[in-house]
């Protein structure tokens, strides 16, 4: 059961685990991590998925410090960090 | 449009496999834009034709699989299983197979015909993946059909592998879950199948996967309907009999088993080896390390504000030369030309808006070279192993993790930081990383610290606006700290991967995209904030309400602004920068911080242009493009001293007129101890309220008390900061 290993190993971290992390910690290489949590993910085990993208719909042409911020579009200014951060569900909302 | 004959095609993907691309592809311009029923996601559905058949095509939301995590996954999941469209065009990406073919499986699994499209091919060939798609359709009963979405390859060939599946026997894909499971699976199928409300659901096998998954979207469906209660409960008995049985969760095994059978199959058919360590990961384990991802995030920090601090004052100079020289002279020229000059007019366009917006514009090289750097850093992937390190130390001191997502965003501007504080999910955690943020030094600020920095600390400028951005950071953390264990005490955090995208080489067009875009709105934040607050402070400094002046001809230390400014200025006096000029920018900061430089360009008035003789205009003409050029050779001679190769040295020694009376100005309100009053302006410029614009969004964002809190804390922790400098540096004997 090495996705379940992979999900408790998760579940003992608060807060930011990297792939890499965990890849070392359960002695198998970062892509097979990768496989994993897409199986975790798509399995509905780990959930929303976290970006900046998707918040900044509020804040178009912020130029530098301008003084509105109207209206969905892209901000210019965002700093994209362009990263995937899966959630873990809590098991909880998922018992029947 | 559609009509009734129209068979109805779904396209289904996860996120980012190139499904909109694809679906481009086939419906060309013919698309509709609605939205799904009750829902705010936007529904795109368009048709085609081929071999004189017509087919009605949705475009369905991306889902990583049919037990629906998202709003998104669950429109998709919810209209395959109860549309039942008549095929289902499903974009995977051949460079992640395996990834994609939980999607694959499980639409397989709910027996709808499907044409897989084997999407990116393009990248897998570059990689040396290969597929063998004759083995993939054979294993999953459907047509195999190899594309590259986004030139348009391959679509013909899913047009016609659409019409011939259409109308085909639909085969169920049966994967073994093992003896368990499969033996649950039968008991559950048996009681579905004895209730035919719940047996018209769809395949009896499906329904009974779906619930052992625990998925909602069928609970709630079977629930709904006669004896649906009795099918549940006969699920919720064989979940808790897996559970038991095997010692682990239901959905656990199910997701495990798939696992395999997926892996066993891409083994299969890509004859794959274990993947090995890529170069990126390597690289990870070093950029990422606990104790030495650090030292790099310091050191990249410290490149990126060298290039930025150093590298472009050759370019800064040419700007500034070339607004206050002939720029200057040309409008003064043309104002003559027309008559208008000589009176209170020529001094709002000199003095107001050419000295305001032209000291702002000086700095567009600077900000040219940051969000080069920053781009540079994004697109090659640096930035988010900086944020998982970022991470890592504020996590230490209590700071919930995620929250450097928006401070990450505070370096390029405080206002989308704060918005992108909606990425937390608790209240408590939006809070704190929204009071935080605004500690980030904002590429605003940037020259203020250049322009103070030039003038006190012009042989180590790039070190001073260095320790600027590691003192916003280490405020946050420490503000951070002191709330989290006080006011804002930390619940339980949701633990959460974050995946890192490989390492890349920038890609020039992206970069620069980036790049133009984010000057340009420097750029048109210098034509309209920053012109309009020019002028207000040119209106305000004309107003006589002390002496005898009249309107623009007074002694701008009778103005209004003079006036406001004296009743601020003992506040800032023991901060060493009490002289009203001082007081009078920084106050006018509040409505950004570009306009700091130019209240300062504005105060400090100084008319460089009548010293000189006035050249004639081919002359200046002449100049300008010469001086460019010389710009351009000290740049590139600049460039070793970036990593410490110091061959010339480039400093100007002799300072702009500005640059003098700055230099007066502090060392009078300072007792002569220029260098630590400035030092303490920066500091306050650092740590005060970035702008009106950033303080609107945290009263959008957290409500009109938490504003007043942010915005006298930062006050206070200002004025507090400038003191410990220029107090502080005063008692070790410094400056
Ligand atoms: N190299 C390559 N890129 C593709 C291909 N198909 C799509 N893309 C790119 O992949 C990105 C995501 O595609 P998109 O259609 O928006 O994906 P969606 O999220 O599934 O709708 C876009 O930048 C596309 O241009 C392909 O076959 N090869």
């Amino acid at each position: 059961m090495r996705l379940a290993a992979l999900l408790n190993e998760i579940e003992q971290s608060s807060g930011l685990v990297l792939g890499v992390d965990l890849a070392r910690r359960l002695g198998v290489p970062p892509a097979e991590v990768a496989a994993m949590l897409t199986a975790l993910r798509a399995s509905g085990r780990l959930g929303t998925e976290v970006a900046v993208a998707p918040a900044m719909g509020d804040c178009s042409s912020a130029g530098s410090c301008s003084m509105s911020c109207p209206g969905p579009g892209e901000c210019s200014l965002v700093i994209d960090v362009s990263l995937t951060a899966l959630e873990v569900r809590r098991s909880e909302t998922r018992v029947s | 449009m559609s009509g009734a004959n129209d068979r109805r095609i779904a396209i289904a993907g996860c996120p980012n496999a190139g499904k909109t691309s694809l679906f481009n592809q086939l419906t060309g311009a013919k698309q509709k834009v609605g939205n799904w029923p009750g829902q705010t996601v936007e529904q795109f559905s368009g048709e085609f034709t081929v071999a004189d058949e017509r087919f009605e095509i949705v475009d369905l939301p991306g889902a990583y699989g049919l037990v629906a995590v998202s709003a998104e996954e669950a429109i998709a999941a919810t209209y395959l299983a109860e549309e039942r469209p008549e095929v289902v065009v499903t974009v995977a990406d051949a460079s992640n197979l395996a990834g994609s073919l939980h999607l694959v499986a499980q639409i397989a699994e709910l027996g709808l015909r499907q044409v897989v499209a084997l999407n990116m091919v393009d990248v897998a060939e570059r990689r040396g993946i290969e597929i063998d798609e004759e083995r993939l359709s054979a294993a999953l009963g459907v047509e195999v059909v190899r594309t590259v979405a986004r030139r348009g390859v391959g679509t013909a060939d899913v047009k016609s592998a659409i019409a011939r599946a259409d109308g085909r026997q639909s085969p169920q894909l049966v994967i073994d879950y093992g003896p368990v499971v499969e033996r649950h699976i039968g008991r559950l199928v048996e009681d579905i199948l004895a209730r035919p409300a719940v047996a018209a659901v769809g395949p009896a096998r499906w329904t009974a996967l779906q619930l052992l998954a625990g998925d909602a979207a069928m609970r709630t469906r079977i629930g709904a309907l006669p004896a649906g209660d009795e099918v549940l409960a006969a699920a919720a008995a064989d979940r808790d009999g897996i559970a038991a049985e095997s010692g682990f969760a239901a959905e656990m095994v199910l997701a495990e088993r798939r696992f395999e059978w997926i892996t066993r199959l891409v083994g299969a058919m890509t004859g794959s080896q274990e993947p090995g360590l890529l170069w990126s990961d390597r690289m990870d384990r070093v950029l990422t390390h606990r104790f030495f991802g650090i030292p790099v995030f310091l050191g990249v920090m410290w490149i990126v504000l060298r290039v930025t601090a150093d590298v472009t004052a050759p370019y800064l100079d040419w700007v500034d030369a070339t607004v206050s020289g002939p720029m200057s002279r040309w409008a003064v020229g043309l104002l003559g030309l027309v008559g208008a000059d000589g009176g209170w007019f020529e001094s709002l366009i000199v003095d107001g808006v050419l000295a305001g917006v032209g000291a702002v514009l000086v700095f567009v090289p600077v900000l040219f070279a940051l969000y080069l750097m920053l781009a540079l850093l994004e697109d090659s992937g640096y930035m988010s192993r900086a944020a998982a390190v970022m991470d890592r130390a504020m996590r230490a001191v209590g700071i919930p993790g995620k929250a450097f997502l928006p401070m990450m965003v505070g370096f390029g501007c405080t206002v989308p930081a704060i918005y992108a504080t909606r990425t937390l999910d608790s209240s408590r955690d939006r809070l704190l990383t929204g009071l935080l943020t605004p500690f980030m030094s904002c590429g605003a600020r940037l020259p203020v610290y250049i322009l103070l920095a030039a003038v006190f600390y012009a042989d180590s400028k790039s070190m001073v606006v260095f320790a600027m951005y590691l003192l916003g950071i280490a405020v946050a953390v420490l503000i951070g700290f002191l709330l989290s264990k006080t006011a804002l005490r930390e619940d339980d955090p949701t633990p959460f991967v974050m995946v890192l995208p490989e390492f890349r080489l920038p890609n020039t067009r992206t970069v620069w995209a980036l790049v133009r875009q984010r000057t340009g709105s420097f750029i048109k934040g210098a034509g309209t904030t920053i012109l309009l607050a020019s002028i207000a402070v040119w209106l305000l400094l004309a107003l006589p309400v002390t002496g005898d002046g009249g309107f623009a001809d007074t002694e701008i230390e009778n103005s209004a602004f003079g006036a406001v400014s004296k009743g601020v200025a003992p506040v800032l006096d023991p901060l060493g920068f009490g002289e009203w000029e001082q007081s009078g920018s920084l106050l006018s900061g509040f409505v950004a911080k570009e306009v700091v430089v130019s209240t300062v360009a504005q105060l400090y008035a100084v008319d460089e242009t009548a010293a000189e003789d006035a050249p004639g205009f081919a002359a200046d003409l002449a100049d300008v493009g010469t001086s460019f050029l010389e710009a351009g050779a000290d740049t590139l001679r600049a460039l070793p001293a970036v990593i410490g190769l110091d061959f010339i040295d480039l400093e100007d020694d002799t300072p702009t007129a500005l640059q003098a009376a700055v230099r007066t100005s502090f060392e009078d309100s300072s007792g002569g101890r220029g260098q630590l009053a400035a030092l303490g302006f920066m500091v306050f410029v650092l740590l005060y309220t970035p702008c009106m614009a950033a303080v609107a969004a945290f009263r959008q964002e957290f409500g009109t008390r938490w504003m007043w809190v942010s915005v006298i804390g930062q006050f206070a922790i200002a004025w507090a900061g400038a003191f410990i400098v220029f107090q502080g540096g005063r008692l070790v004997g410094l400056g």
